[in-house]
């Protein structure tokens, strides 16, 4: 990890854990409301006013009352997200002003978070204000950490933005899981992929239109890994129950999409274009009200009409694009006929002879593997991976093109990442990602060896891939063991 | 110094620092003939000889260094090119920064490997000129370096701007991570964007009533996947090959054909007035590539589109303005001059679409076309337009281009008519001969009686040529006071000293307009002149034969006493008239 790390080594410890994140995120938020009226309240008085005062002591009970749980609090803005010693406080509708206002005084300071140790006094506080005030201008702002220094403020500590480099973040992780292996590469490379689309959708929401020049940034690894046969990447594709899946599902897209577009033998540039409207064939869901798109009950039939217009307003978004290329136009049949169906059936409905493209019949079957194994609210349990590959090969395979089904097949194996399988030794293991050269045997997580002794968490055995001598006898219903797969696939 | 005592001391720390030296030259010296690549290509067409031979001399010693060195890498800062710690290309202005166009995409090092191919060295050039040019690519640097495919040059890049990736497993391991990752608990759902929650309808179809997933609809399982994926994979490469004949019969569709289809498509499936005005703002693009590519039928579909989206923020006034840019005239006339039968067709149905704003761009487009098949069809197509109004044609006649004149006035010609009678006469004392000429043929197509007083006007001054044409024209019908005006000129006494040409167009002219008024100066010609004066006689005898052109009975009589006559050569210019005398009736 970088040597500018912004976490505090006394918040690793135990004590850090020990603590309720619940409480810590609330505590946070409450941590935010408050140095944004200290911030707001500075702007208009100066130190000796008692409005500034009066702050500046509410906020620094806050912070002593938090302090009395923690050796330090580190709260740090990263990615459009503060976290209080490595817990999100969650941007709430009634928070996202104060969030908003004191994320850009961080960017405009090019500081990546705030250090608070135990000992720390309202007079700290207060010179450490007056400075982070002055460190508006630029110049100023680049010498904080030695003016906080010089003013002998000893219990506050200012995290410059360049020790939060996701990059550095990535690699050192890698480094401690696994050490350039082809996994770790893949992590990277999947995790930069979804963030970067949290940042390109949430961005398009702002501006009405996506950056195709980032997205195209964004797959261009992804191609590369599946170019170099990098299978790990399709495996993460597997992990679904996390934070980010709204962005993630586009990335899941993508790689699936890519991957398939490989085995048939797309070029290079034809699987990056492919990558880049795969990556934003839901775009249009942006447009429609989040009250729709979060509930949980049955849609309406206007809400319902709602849902199906997306592939129009995904177009619609990128009619407004810059330019004519020939990725506008893919990006833009693969949002408009991502529902369609190859049995010309789906939405929306044309009225006239219309064929799916090609592109786009890799998208949309790529884009209901995905979405179908997803955890939905209102299933049970979310169906697997398997589930997903048997449904589609089901009665409901007229809907898709052969030739793209097959490559699904050939892209996530018979057993893809995430299944849980018994084999004729007798051993459980865990599918985590695809073997091309055999689809019959994944490469595979250890759980349970043949003897039938679990194998530890901390010191993993795998299949790369499963031997010859082995192989799958029955796929595990999700109900059927504990283990939680996620994890599994995450670690 | 402590440097040179231990270089005495240590040969092979000696050699290392002179070797590195050197690779620190080599490579300086290649990324300064790089720049200068760079430099020359900027200011010269990429055809230019010297443009070629830097781009050679650049290939020859970047390979040649390679094989040598094996690997140069270069690092960029937001104002230098090192090389290791060595500066190599400081900025030296705002526009000299060769680094800053690396660094600004994100490139943070550039290593050349031994081995790079021609290709590979043009394609690095080629991609930073887009980038640097006045006309920027779309594409950043290395999105530019990553489609070029380069095998022997790796690029070190900072991940697209904010899209700082994350995760970390240190959150739960405890190593205090801050980073999101997944995690077996989501958190709870209140704040997430997460669109997959929606179920099904309360009422609809079939399909929609079943349990579904996100947008998905899901039903049965099958156990059957291996026996399913058996059978799809022995149909595998039939199937493949038909997607991938698919693809590509897909991707050879003009893009403007497609766009067109997109926005039909959209417009088709329940698009509301937002949409069709969202899709009016985005169809003048269409149009506009239409048009630059020469591809007129999709201009016509788009044009038609557009007003089926009755945009209010597009209009065809503008968008003809548009068309009659000096840049945008050219490239038409390239397309239009180069186009087949079709296609030409085409292009008229798109500019008579476009309505009467069109007619100003196609005259500029007449004007700049050198295609003859070309033009004929341009100047139909502005006939038929103005043929209701050719007023409209009125501020082409003050066109300091000859030529556009001429070509208005032949259009006008076209248009024909006594409406036309009042534009022409502004051109009939056009400075160039050329344009009067084509008066003269446009007047054909008016009322004699109209013309005839232009036509008369004109022949004041007129060369040989033009004189020719106005007397053809003037012949078209009888005229007793074209007759005695062009008697006139006969009888002139310069008469003698026109071209024969002239005296012949008089003598043709006056038979054919002449009548009776006009036979007794007919006469008198014939029987005036002496014995000594042989051109006379070829006078009388064409005079006589005026006379039997004339046709009447007067004239008839006029000749049968002349050939009584005791004056031989009359007698027998008389009688040979008589001969082939015709009667009017």
């Amino acid at each position: 990890m970088s040597d500018h790390s912004p976490v505090p080594p006394a918040s690793n410890g135990a004590g850090h854990d020990a603590h309720d994140p619940a409480r810590l995120a609330e505590l946070g938020a409450s941590l935010l409301v408050r140095l944004a009226a200290l911030l707001r309240t500075a702007k208009t008085y100066d130190a000796a006013n008692q409005a500034f005062q009066r702050q500046l002591q509410d906020c620094h009970a806050l912070i002593a009352q938090m302090l009395e749980d923690e050796d330090d609090l580190a709260l740090v803005a990263v990615t459009d997200y503060f976290y209080i010693n490595g817990v999100r406080i969650r941007a709430t509708a009634s928070l996202l002003s104060v969030y908003h206002s004191l994320m850009s005084e961080f960017e405009r300071r090019s500081l990546g978070g705030i250090r608070f140790v135990s000992g720390m006094s309202p007079a700290e506080l207060e010179r450490f204000f007056q400075l982070f005030m002055a460190a508006e201008d630029p110049v100023v702002a680049e010498r904080l950490a030695d003016a906080v220094v010089e003013a002998s403020i000893q219990h506050i500590v200012p995290l410059p933005a360049v020790s939060l480099d996701e990059d550095d973040m990535t690699q050192s992780i890698d480094d401690k899981k696994d050490p350039a292996s082809e996994r770790g590469r893949a992590k990277r490379v999947f995790w930069r992929a979804v963030l970067g689309t949290k940042k390109i959708l949430l961005r398009a929401k702002q501006t009405g239109r996506p950056d195709l020049r980032h997205a195209k940034r964004l797959v261009q690894p992804l191609v590369d890994s599946v170019m170099r046969h990098e299978y790990s990447i399709v495996g993460l594709t597997a992990l679904k129950d996390h934070d980010e899946y709204t962005y993630a599902h586009c990335v899941n897209v993508s790689i699936l999409s890519v991957s398939m577009g490989q085995v048939l033998g797309l070029s290079r540039q034809a699987l990056a274009d492919l990558g880049v409207a795969a990556l934003l064939h839901d775009i249009g869901k942006i447009s429609i009200p989040g009250d729709v798109l979060r509930k949980p009950a049955a849609l309406t039939a206007d809400e319902w009409g709602q849902m199906r217009r997306h592939p129009l307003e995904g177009v619609k978004m990128l009619t407004r694009l810059p330019g004519l290329s020939p990725l506008t136009l893919d990006s833009m049949r693969v949002c408009l006929e991502h529902h369609m169906n190859f049995d010309r059936t789906g939405y929306p409905d044309i009225g006239h002879e219309w064929g799916q493209a090609s592109l786009s019949r890799i998208v949309a079957m790529a884009d209901c593997f995905d979405a179908i194994t997803a955890h939905r609210a209102y299933h049970k349990r979310p169906r697997s991976a398997f589930e997903g590959l048997q449904y589609l090969m089901g009665p409901v395979r007229v809907q898709f093109d052969p030739a793209v089904l097959w490559a699904l097949v050939r892209t996530v194996g018979l057993y893809p990442a995430g299944s849980l399988l018994t084999t004729a030794s007798g051993a459980v293991v865990l599918s985590v990602s695809p073997n091309p050269k055999d689809l019959r045997r994944p490469h595979c997580r250890l759980l349970v060896r043949a003897d039938g002794t679990a194998v530890p968490d901390d010191q993993p055995e795998t299949w790369d891939p499963m031997p010859d001598t082995e192989s799958v006898t029955r796929v595990l219903k999700p109900e059927e063991y504990s283990a939680n797969t996620a994890d599994l696939l995450a670690a | 110094m402590d440097t040179s005592a231990r270089t005495a001391e240590d040969p092979a720390f000696s050699d290392a620092q002179v070797e590195g030296g050197a690779t620190v030259k080599a490579a300086g010296a290649l990324l300064n003939q790089f720049a200068r690549t760079l430099k020359t290509c900027r200011l010269y067409d990429g055809a230019n000889p010297t443009v070629v031979k830097f781009r050679e001399d650049l290939t020859i010693s970047a390979r040649g260094l390679l094989n040598k060195y094996g690997e140069i890498a270069y690092t960029f800062h937001s104002d230098d090119v090192l090389f290791g710690e060595t500066s190599l290309y400081p900025a030296r202005s705002r526009d000299d920064n060769l680094a800053l166009a690396f660094y600004r995409d994100g490139v943070r090092t550039l290593t050349l490997h031994r081995g790079i191919e021609p290709r590979e060295i043009e394609a690095l050039i080629d991609s930073v000129l887009q980038v640097t040019g006045q006309n920027p690519s779309d594409d950043d640097l290395v999105t530019l370096l990553w489609e070029a495919h380069l095998d022997h040059v790796s690029i070190d890049y900072v991940p697209g701007e904010s899209e700082a990736g994350g995760n970390s497993t240190a959150a739960d391991s405890g190593e205090g991570a801050i980073m999101p990752w997944p995690t077996s608990s989501a958190e709870d759902g209140a704040d997430s964007t997460t669109p997959e929650a929606a179920v099904e309808p309360e009422s609809g179809s079939s399909a929609e009533r079943a349990s579904r997933s996100d947008d998905w609809t899901t039903a049965e399982l099958t156990d059957e996947l291996e026996a399913g994926f058996e059978e799809l994979d022995a149909l595998s490469s039939s199937e493949i090959a038909r997607f991938m004949r698919e693809y590509q019969a897909e991707h050879q569709v003009p893009i403007v054909t497609s766009m067109l289809a997109v926005a039909h498509a959209y417009l088709d499936s329940g698009a509301n007035p937002d949409d069709r005005a969202e899709i009016g703002r985005f169809l003048p693009r269409v149009l506009r590539l239409s048009v630059s590519l020469g591809a007129w039928l999709e201009a016509r579909e788009a044009l038609s589109l557009l007003r089926e989206c009755s945009s209010p923020e597009w209009s065809v006034e503008t968008f003809t303005q548009e068309l009659m840019q000096p840049i945008t005239i050219a490239s038409t006339v390239e397309r239009v001059d180069a186009a087949d039968g079709a296609n030409a067709a085409d292009f008229i149905q798109f500019a008579r679409g476009l309505g009467d704003p069109s007619i100003d761009w196609l005259n500029l487009v007449l004007a700049e076309s050198q295609s003859r098949r070309g033009r004929r069809a341009l100047a139909e197509a502005i006939a038929d337009m103005c043929r209701s109004h050719p007023e409209r044609l009125a501020p082409w006649l003050s066109d300091p281009r000859w030529f556009v004149v001429r070509n208005v006035v032949h259009i006008l010609g076209w248009i024909g008519g006594n409406g036309i009678v009042g534009l022409l006469q502004s051109a009939v004392r056009h400075p160039d001969a050329r344009v009067r000429l084509e008066v003269v043929s446009a007047l054909g197509h008016v009322d004699a009686k109209l013309a005839r007083p232009l036509l008369t006007r004109m022949l004041e001054g007129a060369d040989t040529r033009m004189f020719c044409s106005i007397t053809h024209q003037l012949s078209s019908t009888r005229d007793p006071h074209t007759a005695r005006m062009i008697m006139g000129l006969m009888m002139d006494p310069a008469f003698d000293q026109r071209p024969a040409e002239e005296k012949r167009a008089i003598y043709s002219t006056i038979s054919a307009v002449g009548g009776d008024e006009i036979v007794p100066e007919l006469e008198a010609e014939m029987h005036r002149g002496n014995w000594f004066s042989r051109s006379q006689d070829a006078h009388r005898a064409t005079v006589a034969r005026c006379l039997a052109r004339l046709g009447t009975p007067l004239s008839r009589m006029v000749l049968e006493r002349g050939a009584l006559s005791k004056r031989g050569p009359l007698r027998k210019a008389c009688e040979d008239a008589l001969m082939g005398f015709n009667d009017r009736e």
